[in-house]
């Protein structure tokens, strides 16, 4: 017979204290054991965080991507640990999948925030992805009022809105004048939305902890 | 032992009584508020610990609390306190949740995530005595979601 006190079923709130430290490969897998465990990894908050405790982790866990490309045309990312970097003789990099199947585009990292990276090729067909859970995003179209323009992007996380947002100011390519526009894209409405030129060059992420900031 | 050394009774749910160093006994976030807030009569009820559980977290907290200890012998000490019996180690975190002692808690669901983070979703059923209710075709679907994860 079993030992009754021993065989305790441990409450919604406790499996969340323990799969919150679980690694992320195994919590994909963990996706599949329940419905409950399913909705628990999934939810919002959960990923919340999960991603605070990650990023105060005292261990350093940082990962670097690195990106190569090849004289073909063809890039490719692979991943070590940023600590190894400095500690380790010889570093060990490991493989990524190209979040998109197709060779033919080039894509250039745009940005970083929180383990996401923004991709673009240029001028077209950009897009977000996870690297550690290898999930991506396609962004919908932009379509700026000009053929030819220049673009700059930012990327970064909007803490007021709990959401992440894209900023691109399109510039006027073949004509003189000094017009540009300015789009933002959110993550939350999958959707991007005009906002006024102000001119001069507004935009900066480089903040430490990769908040979006407006100068 | 100096006359100022104060000691708390515990009764657990199974009517065993600890007596036991209020210095030590406050490790529990919980007993500390008690004693703070003046709640302590003279036995304090820990109604959903049993005596073996609370025997091994009596055991940690003197450990811990031991003067003098070094680093690397509380480490040893702590790699041995959790190699139990999964069902052990579980009503060790659900009384370490209710004693509101966060370091054990981490210690132990640490514990539980070294073990587990290796597992398949059916170990995983087992372990946690979980049942199963998604259809073949909804598991199937979603392990499709990431299957690089199960390689």
């Amino acid at each position: 017979m079993k030992d009754l006190n021993f065989t305790e079923i441990l409450p919604p709130e406790l499996i969340t204290e323990i799969l919150l430290r679980v690694p992320v490969k195994s919590l994909l897998k963990f996706r599949s054991v329940s419905i409950f465990w399913l909705t628990l990894i999934s939810s919002h908050e959960f990923i919340k965080n999960y991603l605070s405790l990650s990023a105060n982790n005292k261990e350093d866990t940082h990962h670097v991507l690195i990106f190569c490309q090849s004289r073909y045309y063809k890039g490719n990312f692979k991943e070590c640990l940023f600590r190894s970097l400095f500690n380790d003789s010889v570093t060990e990099a490991f493989d990524l999948q190209y979040p998109i199947e197709n060779d033919n585009k080039l894509f250039n990292v745009l940005g970083s925030c929180n383990g996401l990276i923004f991709l673009a090729e240029y001028l077209e067909c950009s897009l977000l992805w996870n690297p550690t859970t290898r999930m991506h995003k396609n962004l919908p179209d932009i379509r700026p009022r000009w053929k030819k323009y220049y673009v700059e992007y930012g990327f970064g996380y909007d803490e007021l809105r709990d959401d992440y947002k894209i900023v691109g100011i399109f510039y006027n390519r073949s004509g003189l004048d000094d017009d540009g526009e300015v789009k933002i894209y959110s993550l939350k409405s999958d959707s991007w939305t005009s906002v006024d030129y102000i001119g001069e060059e507004i935009l900066n992420t480089s903040d430490s902890n990769r908040k979006m900031r407006f100068l | 032992m100096s006359s100022s050394t104060k000691f708390l009774t515990l009764k657990t749910c199974d009517d065993k009584k600890f007596v036991l160093d209020e210095a030590i006994a406050v490790r529990s976030q919980t007993i500390k508020n008690m004693v703070e807030d003046d709640c302590v009569s003279n036995v304090i009820p820990l109604p959903n610990v049993d005596s073996k559980t609370m025997t091994k977290v009596i055991e940690y907290w003197k450990k811990h609390s031991e003067e003098g200890i070094s680093k690397d012998m509380l480490m040893d000490f702590d790699k041995a306190f959790v190699k139990v019996h999964h069902s052990i180690l579980h009503a060790l975190i659900l009384a370490a949740n209710f004693l509101n002692d966060k370091e054990m808690l981490d210690m132990m669901c640490q514990e539980v995530v070294d073990r587990i983070k290796g597992k398949t979703p059916e170990e995983i059923r087992k372990e946690f005595d979980i049942k199963n209710d998604f259809t073949p075709e909804e598991e199937e679907e979603i392990r499709k979601e990431n299957a690089w994860a199960f390689e």
